[in-house]
């Protein structure tokens, strides 16, 4: 259980009461917990999961293997039918399964996870290579994780984005959105949209009312906290013609056919509680959730995003 | 209080490591008989029997006709310390959960956890007004739930009481293992904060 307030007597008090109700084991200071380390630093707070790393690593036998800088090869191209000699499926699926735990600290490797999970059906070598390759990268990058500061801003900005059929086998798109909170992710996501879409206006399109349902939750929660008065919050996308469709309602020939439940955001927009900006696609953060990137962009963007490495 | 906010979390702790290494059957491959023989996990074993008698977890009686029995078995770990000594040798009495009917046994068995990006959002807001932040974990989280059901247990085994063979405990708390435990848990703690003059969070639960 975590404990936070702004009133240390009452939090005191309260302390006592669990005390006298449970027997107690730790009654310190966070520092770590659901195997996530919290590391005070001068700045604020480092989130991590070193250890957790560190004992993936050790179990899928990887302590030794060869570092690599991104986690997903830019070429990359998994596919349910290519290469015939599949791998031990308990062996993947727990392989898959552990990273997944490792993205609650780490939007970076969120992507390349997402990825080979749409592979637990059938997976064969390539898969095994794909998701071992995201070890290799964690393996020189375990200490990273989101570093939250003290003199950060209030601000909070939602990111949206989606690639075009980048899944060769269903021609679905990847759908992407990640919310700051300063200059620190907290919130993100990197799924393959449920429908084909037919324009990469409309995969973004649908990516953002995906974002939209995320952004009014956000919100109601910060409400419910009494921590915001404004219920606008802001949404950068790079696609114009995607800004265009929500702002201006009108069916033509290729917007018609799109599902009612996307409208969404056309909804939360005219009711105030959306604000659509357009961002230049290099300073698209959320970047790093829809595709394989080179080196120089991912690191780039990771920094962006509020991602730091843990001391010591 | 209205600037606080807490979490339940499902007994993470090292406890919690032994639930799930249980359900993984990863726990130590040491067989009850051979731990009987060695002293320190018997040590263990008595150990934890105690904390159960204390806790008031169960009652010996005999089974009514109409009740089945549920299995428990014994769990085995060496606890270490992070220079690799040994800490502890810890034995857990567990319930075999599987083994319970629903309509029977148990009824509801949904309890909540944290949402990670809401943890995520309070850590950051906590950071930025400079608020401090404690852990508080619960000792044997799981013991502490008050069941509903009328579940009963057999005796642990090498620990049956002489002459009452055939006796059963009825449990009026959880034991590791079993099915509603995390709710009876959740329950539990709920109506504690509540008492304290905590509110619930309706977005997230």
């Amino acid at each position: 259980m975590i404990v936070t307030g702004n009133n240390e007597e009452e939090m005191k008090a309260f302390k006592k009461n669990m005390m006298k109700k449970f027997e107690m084991s730790n009654l310190d200071n966070l520092t770590y917990f659901l195997g996530i380390e919290f590391d005070m630093n001068s700045q604020g707070v480092l989130i991590h999961q070193r250890k957790y790393a560190q004992d993936v690593l050790k179990r899928f036998n990887m302590l030794n293997c060869k570092p690599i800088s991104t986690p997903v090869d830019t070429g990359v191209k998994l596919s349910l039918v290519n290469d015939v000699k599949e791998v031990n499926p308990t062996l993947f699926k727990q392989i898959v399964g552990s990273l997944r735990y490792l993205c609650h600290t780490r939007p970076d490797i969120a992507y390349g996870v997402g990825l080979v999970s749409r592979y637990m059906v059938k997976h064969t070598t390539s898969h095994l290579v794909a998701a071992k390759r995201i070890l290799r990268y964690v393996k020189d990058t375990r200490s990273y994780g989101i570093q939250y500061s003290k003199n950060q801003s209030d601000e909070l900005v939602g990111y949206s984005d989606s690639d075009w059929s980048g899944d060769k086998h269903d021609r679905k798109s990847t759908a992407a959105y990640l919310f700051m909170i300063g200059n620190a992710a907290f919130s993100w996501s990197s799924k393959k949209e449920l429908v084909v879409a037919l324009s990469s206006c409309e995969a973004s399109y649908i990516a953002t009312s995906m974002t939209a349902c995320q952004a009014q939750w956000i919100n109601m929660l910060l409400m419910e906290l009494q921590l915001v008065k404004d219920e606008k919050m802001e949404l950068r996308i790079d696609s114009k013609s995607a800004i265009d469709l929500e702002k201006h309602p009108v069916a033509h020939g290729r917007s018609k056919h799109i599902e009612t439940k996307f409208h969404f955001q056309r909804d939360q927009m005219n009711n105030g509680k959306l604000e659509v900006k357009h961002c230049k696609t290099d300073e698209q953060i959320v970047d790093l959730l829809t595709k394989p990137l080179k080196q120089s962009s991912f690191d780039y963007l990771k920094k962006k995003l509020g991602m730091a490495e843990a001391s010591n | 209080m209205r600037n606080f906010e807490r979490f339940s979390d499902q007994a993470v702790t090292d406890e919690g490591d032994i639930v799930q290494s249980v359900m993984l059957a990863e726990a130590e491959p040491v067989s009850f008989e051979k731990a009987l023989k060695q002293n320190y996990w018997k040590k263990g074993m008595i150990e934890e029997l105690e904390s159960i008698e204390k806790n008031d977890t169960w009652r010996l009686v005999q089974l009514p006709t109409d009740k089945k029995c549920i299995d428990v078995k014994w769990v085995f770990k060496t606890k270490l310390k992070p220079d690799g000594q040994v800490a502890k040798y810890k034995a857990r009495l567990v319930a075999r959960g599987f083994l319970q009917k629903y309509g029977q046994d148990y009824y509801e068995i949904y309890a909540l956890v944290a949402r990670m990006e809401t943890i995520r959002l309070i850590v950051a807001i906590a950071v930025k007004n400079n608020w401090s932040m404690y852990q508080l974990d619960v000792k044997s989280t799981i013991l502490n739930g008050e069941l509903e059901e009328e579940v009963y247990v057999n005796q642990p085994p090498g620990f049956e009481i002489k002459g009452k063979e055939e006796y059963v405990y009825k449990l009026d708390k959880a034991l590791y293992g079993l099915k509603q435990a995390p709710r009876a848990w959740k329950k539990k703690i709920d109506s504690f904060l509540v008492q304290q003059g905590f509110l619930k969070c309706v977005t997230e639960h």
